[in-house]
């Protein structure tokens, strides 16, 4: 019974995570299209938005028939959906960093173990990710986007919060980003086993049940 | 295993993973660099698997990998003090502080990083001699 259960709760996870990485793809995939595919223009368009804001003033290039606006509805979007994906994984993990902390003591002072290594990256990734959400907040909710705020910004007297522009904001919420994608790359790596194994596992499953299949259509 | 090599252990990791948070920062900084006006900075694109190359050489050699990890997180630094992309604040991530702590920090404690440890096994191993 303990056995199907850990089975299923593995195969909810796995999946879980599938939904969790196609998530960060979408959010990474539109913000690298926000950044370096459509960069914010001058922004003088004051309330005129004509051409669903774009001109000469703001970046009038498109990605797929979408300009800029869209885009930043997209990456908002994926990212709330991202932040209620994450908030169920550590839900799901939560007696694993239970267990892990209690553990913590033990493994500063024993031998190197790769649970230890495991929990500091996840650890990191979560305050990275907190930290990310955070300025994507101030720079979507408390600081949204304002006629002529780059010339503002260049003379140094555009909004603020907490003492920052928007544009300090917006360069730390990205570079946050960045490092958000290099310590999911440790993550993967430290974690590669696991995903490994139970792909293995539901690929043979997968396998066993078509064979199945076949031999029951084979008998006469 | 022994408190040494334990150390020497953890050397070797948290290089290794400094190399990676500077590697995807590296990458980056180049595309930020792609967004000036006239394409002068493609040449960038060459820079971005150095730190992988680098890596490949710490296996072998710890000690010039760490010197060229180190010299190339300096680089970047230096580069970005002197050079600037066509279209300046309108490019987010753009500036000095954020090349110095995301992308040369990294690259130049990983660097440091692997040199320490070289330095370390040098002094065990020549404390091993001197027992002998």
């Amino acid at each position: 019974m303990l056995k199907i259960k850990r089975s299923i709760k593995n195969l909810v996870n796995y999946f879980l995570d599938i939904v969790l990485a196609f998530s960060i793809i979408a959010t990474l995939a539109s913000s690298y299209i926000l950044w370096f595919v459509l960069p914010r223009g001058q922004g003088a368009h004051f309330g005129m938005c004509a051409h669903q804001g774009m001109g000469i003033t703001g970046n009038y290039y498109t990605v797929f028939d979408w300009p800029r606006y869209i885009w930043i509805d997209i990456h908002n979007w994926a990212s709330v959906v991202l932040l209620c994906l994450i908030i169920l994984h550590i839900l799901m993990h939560w007696n694993w960093i239970i267990e892990t902390l209690k553990r913590a003591k033990a493994y500063f002072s024993g031998p190197v173990r790769k649970v230890g290594e495991q929990f500091i990256a996840s650890v990191t990734l979560l305050i990275l990710f907190v930290a990310d959400c955070f300025t994507g907040f101030v720079i979507w909710l408390i600081l949204p986007r304002g006629a002529l705020d780059y010339y503002n910004m260049l003379a140094g007297i555009g909004r603020t919060f907490w003492g920052l522009q928007r544009n300090v904001w917006v360069d730390i919420h990205v570079w946050l980003a960045t490092l958000i994608v290099a310590i999911v790359i440790i993550h993967i790596i430290l974690n590669w086993r696991w995903v490994v194994d139970i792909s293995k596992k539901i690929s043979n499953r997968v396998l066993e049940f078509f064979k199945g299949k076949e031999r029951t259509g084979m008998e006469p | 295993m022994t408190s040494h090599s334990l150390v020497k252990s953890y050397l070797l990791k948290a290089g290794f993973y400094f190399a990676i948070i500077g590697s995807v920062s590296l990458l980056f900084f180049n595309l930020i660099f792609q967004e000036d006006w006239t394409q002068r900075f493609t040449w960038l694109w060459f820079i971005v698997p150095l730190p992988v190359v680098f890596l490949i050489i710490a296996r072998k050699f710890p000690f010039i990998a760490g010197l060229l990890m180190v010299a190339l997180g300096i680089f970047m630094s230096v580069f970005d003090a002197f050079v600037s992309p066509g279209n300046p604040g309108q490019i987010a991530g753009k500036g000095m502080v954020y090349t110095i702590i995301f992308v040369s920090l990294p690259l130049v404690a990983s660097g440091m990083t692997y040199i320490l440890y070289r330095w370390k096994s040098f002094r065990a191993s020549k404390g091993a001699k001197n027992e002998l």
